[in-house]
């Protein structure tokens, strides 16, 4: 390379990287506490007076207090739902080789391919008064039960949705875990479940770190599946903003609730970093 | 490398660099910094709701007006939810994404009143003479449909006839009551029911209290959209709810047995398409709006859809008389200033989610 010194070659390498994300996470994200700070207008989008009132609104009215609250207790327990799935998936996963292997990755990542409004509709079928898991309640004496526009509903949904950002990390980090290690504690006495809990839940920490912050972000700032299958009745964060963007057009009150979802993600992201790395001092 | 294996492989630059302009040249196209070769036409974005609706107009405007070959076009559409259209449209105001685009009365005010769309050329719109002021919001908005919105019952669970939108929180029908989600056509709905009980747009608290007692005092299923208010009445999961005439003449020709009511202050909905004021393309966006205000392709909307037409020429056969308003409905709509509707957007969504969904 001509003309750029070896020791700033790697900081002019990243000019690009740094370019992309700046142009189109940093500026808008400025863009939106920038505008979180001004006065909503009655007839355009905002007007340029400075404000904290959308803060004050947004921090000490209950009803937010407890949306947010809500977003995080839905976004934890669909995290907990996706490690529980996912672990199976990961672990067959990583230890299949072939085409066994494409083959269910294949499946894995099929959620992916079909848009979140269409996925949300299979499950308003299939929860529905007359859809299959009603069928099968029925069927088995049960009865059968309003499941959906209801938090469950919504878990279900986001669960499903959600697993393939669980799986993938964790199958990354379950397959740097040698065999032998697993096959010794096999030798050594321990049980399926004691090789699970002693070897490899401790040593695939890193891969369940991230997918639980990739699980948890997407949860909690979720728009479509508490649209479609909370009926509106179950209120998140995400739908706040969507009707504040869209219907009430008060973009700085939009602006405000945005900067608080990601100051959750934020802590979400500081508490996972700070368990992975005791999770490391541990082992 | 020999020239067969150099045809057949890319390097990592080369990747990168073609995946680069894949990326790019879409983006640009969207922003209208480059535009296709072969693009000699004039090229009119139409922003647009889509389903049913828009293959209808796409072949009744378009196919069947010859609009784009006569006119050397081509029709681009932008699919969104309504609210979606109005927002777009507001933060592009500028620098409009649309040619033209679909609203409402409530949109279209709010656009008129950040200055976003301009005034109907009449000389263009010439159509607009055979259109009754009454589906006109001053110079920037005319109604192509009117979608009158009454009681949609099921006429097999709903044995007496509803008459008043009270009827919606009987506890008879208790969970088997559809209510509009406020972004669709709640938002409207609330102050329908708000005149209704005496309220103004100023103050909605007997809107507030009567949604809130059908919403939550009576389990109301919060219906989403037209295809699944469809839906939850053909399967009698709901058996009441605020609907368009059109697709209950729909439903009712498929079989399920539902039958229409206009009761006091009923709701009507009125869509046409306005014209963002920095459009590049102005003249043609309103020839395409007076095409969508002539008689035949009306008839058609109407045969189609079952929608009031707005034109006063057309006339209506007499197997769809029941798509427009009937003599004993005529000055029952509720009256709402729309403009003023706007003023307590904010207000009305916050009071609508903590009071009559509750958290």
């Amino acid at each position: 390379m001509t003309g750029i010194s070896p020791r700033a070659a790697p900081y002019a390498l990243s000019v690009p990287a740094l370019a992309l994300l700046g142009a189109f996470i940093v500026v808008p994200l400025c863009l939106i506490f920038f505008i979180s700070f001004q006065e909503r207008s009655a007839t355009g989008l905002w007007q340029n007076v400075w404000t904290i009132e959308n803060y004050r609104r947004a921090l000490t009215d209950v009803f937010y207090v407890k949306i947010l609250g809500a977003s995080v207790r839905i976004a934890a327990i669909t995290t907990v739902f996706c490690i529980l799935v996912s672990y199976p998936i990961a672990y067959h996963l990583a230890r299949s080789t072939g085409a066994v292997r494409g083959a269910c990755l294949f499946l894995v990542l099929c959620p992916l391919l079909v848009s979140t409004v269409i996925r949300s509709f299979g499950w308003v079928v299939i929860l529905g008064d007359g859809g299959a898991v009603n069928a099968l309640l029925d069927v088995a004496g049960i009865g059968r039960r309003k499941l959906l526009y209801s938090e469950t509903a919504v878990i279900v949904g986001l669960t499903h949705f959600l697993v393939p950002f669980m799986a993938l990390p964790l199958m990354v980090a379950i397959e740097r875990i040698p065999r032998a290690v697993e096959e010794a504690a096999r030798s050594l006495g321990a049980r399926s479940l004691e090789v699970f809990r002693l070897v490899v839940l401790p040593l695939s920490f890193p891969g369940l770190v991230a997918g639980s912050v990739l699980v948890f972000t997407l949860a909690v700032s979720a728009v479509v599946t508490p649209l479609f299958l909370g009926g509106r009745k179950v209120q998140m964060i995400g739908t706040q903003i969507y009707d504040n963007v869209t219907v009430a057009f008060n973009w700085p009150f939009a602006g405000a609730l945005t900067t608080m979802a990601i100051g959750v993600t934020v802590v979400a992201i500081l508490v996972a970093r700070h368990t992975a790395s005791e999770g490391r001092t541990i082992r | 490398m020999t020239g067969t294996q150099r045809s057949l492989s890319l390097t990592r630059r080369e990747a990168l660099q073609a995946g680069a302009v894949a990326a790019l040249v879409p983006a640009l196209l969207q922003l209208g910094a480059i535009t296709p070769a072969e693009a000699a036409e004039t090229q009119l974005v139409f922003g647009t709701v889509g389903g049913g609706w828009l293959d209808g107009i796409k072949k009744i405007f378009l196919e069947q007006t010859g609009f784009e070959k006569q006119h050397d076009a081509k029709v681009v559409w932008d699919v969104q939810a309504d609210t979606s259209l109005i927002t777009k449209a507001l933060s592009s105001c500028a620098r409009p994404v649309y040619d033209l685009l679909q609203a409402g009365v409530t949109g279209a005010a709010k656009l008129s009143a950040a200055k976003c769309i301009a005034a109907y050329d009449r000389s263009i719109i010439t159509n607009l003479a055979d259109v009754d002021d009454t589906y006109k919001s001053g110079d920037y908005f005319v109604a192509v449909i009117r979608l009158l919105n009454g009681l949609v019952y099921n006429t097999k669970h709903v044995k007496d006839k509803p008459t008043s939108w009270d009827d919606l929180a009987n506890p008879k029908y208790k969970g088997k009551v559809g209510i509009p989600v406020y972004s669709w056509v709640g938002s409207q709905l609330l102050h329908a029911i708000n005149k209704a009980h005496g309220g103004t747009e100023a103050n909605v608290d007997p809107g507030i209290k009567a949604s809130a007692a059908i919403v939550r005092g009576n389990d109301a299923v919060m219906v989403q959209h037209s295809n699944m208010g469809d839906q939850l009445l053909q399967r009698e999961e709901i058996w009441i709810m605020p609907f368009w005439t059109g697709r209950m003449i729909n439903l009712k020709a498929s079989g399920v047995p539902v039958d229409i009511y206009y009761q006091k202050d009923f709701l009507f909905a009125d869509v046409g398409y306005v014209v963002p004021s920095h459009g590049r393309n102005l003249q043609l966006a309103q020839k395409l709006i007076n095409a969508t205000l002539a008689p035949e392709p009306q008839l058609e909307i109407l045969k189609r859809f079952k929608y009031q037409p707005t034109n006063r020429k057309v006339v209506v056969p007499e197997d769809l008389k029941a798509a427009v308003l009937p003599e004993y409905a005529k000055n029952r709509a509720a009256k709402i200033d729309w403009k003023k509707v706007n003023e307590y957007a904010d207000r009305d969504l916050e009071r609508w989610n903590k009071e009559v969904l509750g958290s």
